[in-house]
């Protein structure tokens, strides 16, 4: 680094960049507005909980027991009843079909067994081609089952009882929103990063930036800084928004989150300089940053759970910084937690953004030869 | 339109496509490595979620209880110490549930009296907590009636079956969709880029100044990029066949006119937006991430279309993800082939001609913007 650390360049060189940044107005309104529609919007849309599968059901019962059973499942709006075409075949073709998600099969002998004392079998096929949906209606109509098995009966002295925390409204968006907040931050901030830096490159004045005196540095920083002050507001505005749609608590400690989120920002918009470092050009960094987002996002616990992936892809998550804010998010957010719970998650994400802006900072000034 | 001028628009493309060699290997190996990552690693059913256990009882019951649920695959017992409070246990973040079972559960239940059993359940996974509260139920009741006085047999023996996935094989459910998935982001990125570099470097001013129209431009531009977008769709499925064995279920020739069709989609709404974009930040932004966030969640791909509010189950259907998932799943899964898909591939190529129009309609002036 030449001459040190000045803050008067830095303030220089910062002008420059929100220059750059509020002189296109496309931009701008691109790096804004789409993180904050999409954190609320998804959160409204995703809806990991089935409802509404559809089942052909035949009962060649056709006695008040059969109706009955019928009548259980399709009573809490989990399962849709679609009369099928009179025999068991008949359901069997509309589930090969695809036409429907489930096939409930009563046979002839059902009442006659149940008055024999005996259980009544009956028969329920899952499409198990989304084996998600097929999982949980399985799990769902076991319960169904059990309850009605436990009609009539005296009570079971055994009575399990379960208390929901943290959500007792079972709110899915309260779930999605921190992690489509890291998600969409990691997204915009490391795309909009990485092809601003590399496209001083394709354009020639990156030689022009690294002659004058400026350190590695200040020209990183003031790199950051825009695009930070447009990312935390997107982030103000979703939390805001979702706040006000679906409720969100905000259970923790304000300035503990603003702190941890601004280390969030900076690391994420810091792994779009460090790739922009790697490559030459435009198609290269967009490649690059899109195949580096989307397992960062996908791998972290937004979606889908981390205890569910392989023992190697669990320890890889512990380098996402994703993973460790999305935890973090819902710790604070939801929980209420202090830093005593979330103090690795924190000691983690501030050493990811630490390293990412040195080697940034290392790689920058090297990249020219 | 001049099918010549077409064919040379396409070669120069492929030209320059291919003179970059980086750009090359990139398009064929991230694709490649995507699919690697989230065919392995992205699992929805959830395993090993440690539950804690405060057993005051001490007996056979509970001891049973604990085996039971480690005996499951979906939670993992871990025994507390008595002192531990279950709200304490949820805040410290280590579990996702807490249960209790009270001093002389096992005696009560012997004697027929109520004995209840309190769980606290981490909601922040609603998912994760249904599921819990499922099968907290289910050991309770199973584990409860071998130790209580016996009770009348049951109403129903329900006899559940899960049909062409037998073995609950998850990369069968997952992999399928990650090659929807995969074919919505790459192409359009490919194709966006392509539209906007010509306008930022300037050289698409020597288009504008020549004879060809636009929907040459545009027919030329797409043929180049589907036909790259294809030789990647053949390199995930082929990796796909070696790795996790996903063969073709059925009748292949849906899935062989449904890919030109789904790229050929994505391509044209790359090349939209990059008409519509004037910077390559921007065309990113639009074309990547609004496009790849929207593949990833709004077409089934994760979580069922279906269960999502109206509003979104509507816009889902201009969402070629969606249909081609259906296609791909049917293709390497199910098998039933034209009955079941056949909608599917009429709603693709009518999406694919609603976005060349706007394509056309955007570039036929064959201006620079104002």
């Amino acid at each position: 680094m030449i001459g040190g650390f000045s803050w008067r360049r830095l303030l220089v060189l910062l002008r420059k960049e929100f220059v750059q940044i509020l002189g296109n107005r496309q931009v701008l309104y691109i790096l804004l507005f789409p993180p904050i529609v999409q954190v609320t919007i998804l959160g409204y849309a995703l809806n990991p909980l089935i409802k509404h599968l559809t089942f052909a059901v035949v009962d060649e019962s056709k006695s008040p027991a059969s109706r009955d059973l019928i009548e259980a499942f399709s009573a809490n709006g989990v399962f849709v009843p679609q009369g099928a075409d009179g025999d068991a075949a008949g359901v069997y073709r509309a589930v090969q079909s695809g036409a429907v998600d489930a096939g409930l099969v009563i046979p002839a002998d059902y009442a006659a067994e149940i008055t024999r004392g005996a259980p009544g079998d009956v028969q329920l096929i899952f499409d198990g081609v989304n084996s998600y949906v097929a999982n949980l209606g399985a799990g769902y109509a076991s319960a169904i089952v059990q309850q009605y098995n436990a009609r009539g009966e005296p009570p079971q002295p055994l009575s399990p009882e379960i208390t929901f925390a943290y959500d007792p409204g079972l709110l899915t968006a309260w779930f999605f929103v921190p992690g489509l907040l890291g998600s969409v931050l990691m997204m915009t901030g490391l795309l909009a990063s990485a092809s601003a830096s590399v496209r001083e490159k394709d354009e020639g004045t990156l030689e022009q930036l690294l002659m004058t005196p400026a350190s590695s540095l200040e020209v990183l920083l003031a790199k950051i800084g825009p695009l930070f002050v447009l990312f935390t507001i997107a982030m103000w505005a979703s939390l805001l928004l979702s706040r006000l749609i679906f409720g969100l608590p905000f259970r923790g400690n304000p300035s503990l989150f603003i702190g941890i989120s601004s280390i969030y920002i900076v690391a994420a918009i810091s792994i779009g300089i460090l790739i922009s470092t790697f490559v030459a050009t435009q198609q290269q960094v967009v490649l690059i940053s899109m195949f580096t987002a989307l397992p960062l996002m996908m791998l972290s616990g937004a979606f889908a759970p981390v205890e569910s992936m392989p023992p190697f892809w669990q320890a890889f998550s512990l380098i996402n910084p994703l993973r460790h804010y999305i935890t973090i998010a819902r710790d604070i957010l939801l929980k209420g937690a202090g830093l005593d719970v979330i103090w690795p998650n924190v000691l983690a994400l501030v050493a990811f953004a630490f390293v990412a802006i040195w080697i940034g900072a290392t790689r920058y000034r090297s990249q020219l030869r | 339109m001049n099918l010549r001028r077409v064919w040379v628009q396409c070669t120069k493309e492929l030209v320059e496509f291919r003179r970059d060699g980086l750009t090359v290997a990139l398009a064929f190996a991230l694709p490649v490595a995507m699919l690697l990552i989230f065919g392995f690693a992205i699992r929805l059913q959830i395993k090993n979620i440690p539950v804690a256990v405060v057993d005051f009882d001490r007996s056979a019951f509970s001891r049973d209880f604990i085996s039971r649920i480690d005996a499951s695959q979906e939670l993992v017992a871990i025994v507390e110490p008595l002192d531990r409070s279950p709200t304490a246990l949820l805040d410290s973040g280590g579990v996702r549930a807490a249960v209790v079972i009270p001093p002389g559960t096992q005696r009560a239940l012997a004697a027929g009296r109520a004995a209840p059993i309190q769980s606290l359940v981490d909601a922040t996974d609603v998912v994760n907590a249904l599921t819990i509260k499922q099968i907290l139920t289910a050991t309770i009741s199973f584990v409860g009636a071998t130790y209580a006085p016996a009770s009348a047999p049951p109403t129903v023996a329900l006899h559940e079956r899960i049909w062409f996935n037998p073995g609950d094989n998850e990369a069968l459910f997952i992999v399928p969709g990650v090659y929807a998935v995969i074919l919505a982001i790459f192409p359009t990125l490919l194709a966006a880029i392509v539209m906007v570099r010509d306008k930022e470097r300037g050289t698409i001013v020597a288009a504008y100044a020549s004879r060809l129209r636009a929907s040459e431009l545009i027919a030329g531009k797409c043929l180049a990029l589907v036909g790259i977008g294809l030789a990647e769709a053949l390199a995930i499925m082929v990796i796909g066949f070696a790795v996790w064995g996903v063969r073709f279920a059925g009748d292949p020739t849906p899935l062989l006119i449904g890919t030109p069709l789904m790229i050929c989609c994505q391509v044209l709404l790359g090349l939209l937006v990059g008409a519509a974009t004037n910077t390559v930040t921007s065309a990113i932004q639009a074309a990547g991430s609004i496009n790849s966030l929207v593949s990833f969640l709004l077409s089934g791909f994760l979580y069922p279309v279906s269960t999502m509010p109206p509003v979104f189950r509507w816009f889902s259907y201009f969402v070629p993800a969606r249909h081609y998932i259906n296609v791909s799943r049917d293709a390497f899964v199910r098998g039933a082939g034209w009955p079941g898909v056949w909608s599917e591939l009429l709603t693709l190529a009518s999406i694919a001609s609603m976005l060349a129009l706007g394509a056309w309609l955007r570039m036929r002036r064959m201006q620079m913007a104002d």
